[in-house]
């Protein structure tokens, strides 16, 4: 019995190590993807000369969750006339902020874009979101050290609690 | 008034509600909506104008730049550059104010001339008789000072000919500006006939060869005909058997003539029937066709319902 309950506390501090070293791992591969999201959304843009509406409904087809339900929300609160799309876009940023695993710089990153979002001619909203892109970038990259840095050590960190809780007990 | 709601849906709802109120009960009447950057929107009927007490401000335009392009202000680019954009109901809006004189397009526009589109069923019926002889159409110039209803009176001889059970035909619309079909994604918003095509947003020297190419038409229907281009086109195409179906500014047929543009059109006499267009002081359209250049053949007066 003694050791059925050694087992359950290594494996609970386990898995609790693993889910939040995950969490670097996901936020990397959500970065990825928003990056991907505002190629597309440049394309369409820029080439196609596609209407906002349109272009996040084709994200959304292109883009796995969290970043599909973003995109698809957005696509549902331009069905109405809204007078400012820029507060529809933060309020979304925010939502988007609780459902995945980005952070806080970011989320700063995309709140700024959506100030710039369609107000512009073509070639400057061509570089409003090349710009992010950048910014975009520079934040996967600091991800990826982190994610290098911190992902295995909190994984081993939660085996280690789990074994210095048995010994205590014990 | 269903019609106009794609004109107020533009506007913030304090100037919607204004303009509704306005508007009301004579919605049939209003020709454009006039909006100038620090001043008063204007509001244009055949007879009369009212200015609003209200400003177009800088955030009024950026509310209605925004609503326009569905929030994708860069799309205007295009549009910017022919200087007018056509909506959903085929009313046109134009555009003026600080130009790139090195691309040609307007940078900032602050100017805008919403004209409302007008579709009058059966306006040019009784034009359908003067304008054949026998079975067969003549080629036919429709004249008249601008906002005199030439485009009106085209778009429903376009359908009258498409529909009519006696003559009907195939007919080809070369739609530079987007006015007579008002087509969006290819779609003709407003009527013009079961066997008509368009060729929409295209240059109507182009145009016209490439539906008569593709679309073997037997009426061709062009709007606003004015530059040499165009004229070289006609008398190629009027060569082709197909009959030509066009409009021109001018006052009046001297000046029509005098057009140094079309000159040539003329000179050759290639057009058969020629229709004046006026309006009346009580909004009335009147319509007086001519034989060749000077024989008067008939006239008719076209009430505004």
């Amino acid at each position: 019995m003694k050791w059925f309950g050694a087992c359950m506390i290594l494996l609970c501090t386990s898995w609790f190590g693993h889910r939040y070293s995950m969490l670097y791992t996901k936020r990397e591969r959500q970065l990825k993807q928003l990056i991907f999201s505002f190629h597309i959304m440049d394309a369409e843009i820029v080439h196609n000369q596609r209407p906002l509406q349109e272009t996040f409904s084709i994200i959304s087809e292109k883009v796995a969750d969290p970043l599909k339900q973003y995109y698809q929300s957005l696509v549902n609160e331009m069905e109405t006339i809204i007078t400012n799309l820029s507060v529809i876009w933060e309020k979304e940023t925010d939502h988007l902020l609780q459902i995945s695993a980005l952070q806080k710089d970011e989320i700063i990153v995309l709140k700024q874009f959506g100030h710039t979002l369609g107000d512009y001619t073509l070639m400057k909203q061509h570089e409003q979101i090349t710009l992010t892109i950048t910014y975009l970038e520079q934040i996967l990259e600091q991800a990826m050290e982190e994610r290098k840095k911190y992902s295995k050590l909190y994984t081993k960190l939660g085996i280690f609690l789990g074994i210095f809780l048995v010994i205590l007990l014990m | 008034m269903l019609q106009m709601e794609e004109i107020f849906q533009l506007f913030s709802p304090n100037v919607k509600k204004m303009l509704e109120e306005k508007v009301y009960n004579q919605s049939n009447q209003l020709e454009e909506i006039r909006l100038r950057i620090q001043k008063p929107i204007e509001l244009n009927f055949f007879q009369n104008h009212i200015l609003l007490d209200y400003t177009f401000t800088e955030q009024e335009r950026m509310y209605f730049l925004r609503q326009l392009t569905n929030h994708s202000i860069y799309r205007m680019d295009e549009p910017f550059k022919q200087g007018f954009l056509t909506i959903s109901g085929g009313h046109r809006i134009g555009f003026s104010g600080e130009v790139l004189t090195d691309e040609k397009k307007i940078k900032e526009a602050t100017f805008f001339n919403i004209r409302i589109a007008q579709e009058i069923k059966g306006i040019a019926k009784p034009l359908l008789n003067n304008i054949k002889e026998g079975n067969t159409l003549q080629h036919t110039i429709i004249f008249g000072a601008p906002q005199t209803g030439k485009t009106t009176l085209l778009r429903d001889l376009a359908k009258q000919i498409s529909d009519d059970g006696m003559i009907s035909q195939k007919v080809a619309i070369v739609d530079e500006r987007s006015e007579l079909a008002a087509c969006k994604n290819g779609i003709p918003q407003l009527d013009i006939g079961v066997r008509t095509d368009i060729m929409d947003n295209c240059l109507k020297q182009f145009g016209m060869f490439m539906m008569i190419r593709s679309m073997s038409p037997q009426i061709l229907i062009i709007d606003e005909i004015g530059s040499i281009e165009d004229v070289q086109a006609i008398l190629e195409a009027i060569r082709t058997g197909v009959t030509i179906i066009c409009t021109a500014h001018s006052n009046n047929m001297d000046e029509l003539m005098e057009r140094p543009q079309l000159k040539s059109l003329f000179e050759q006499q290639l057009f058969k029937r020629f229709v004046h267009v006026t309006r009346d002081t009580n909004g009335a359209f009147s319509f007086t066709m001519f034989h060749k250049k000077n024989e008067k053949m008939n006239f008719y007066k076209v009430h505004k319902r």
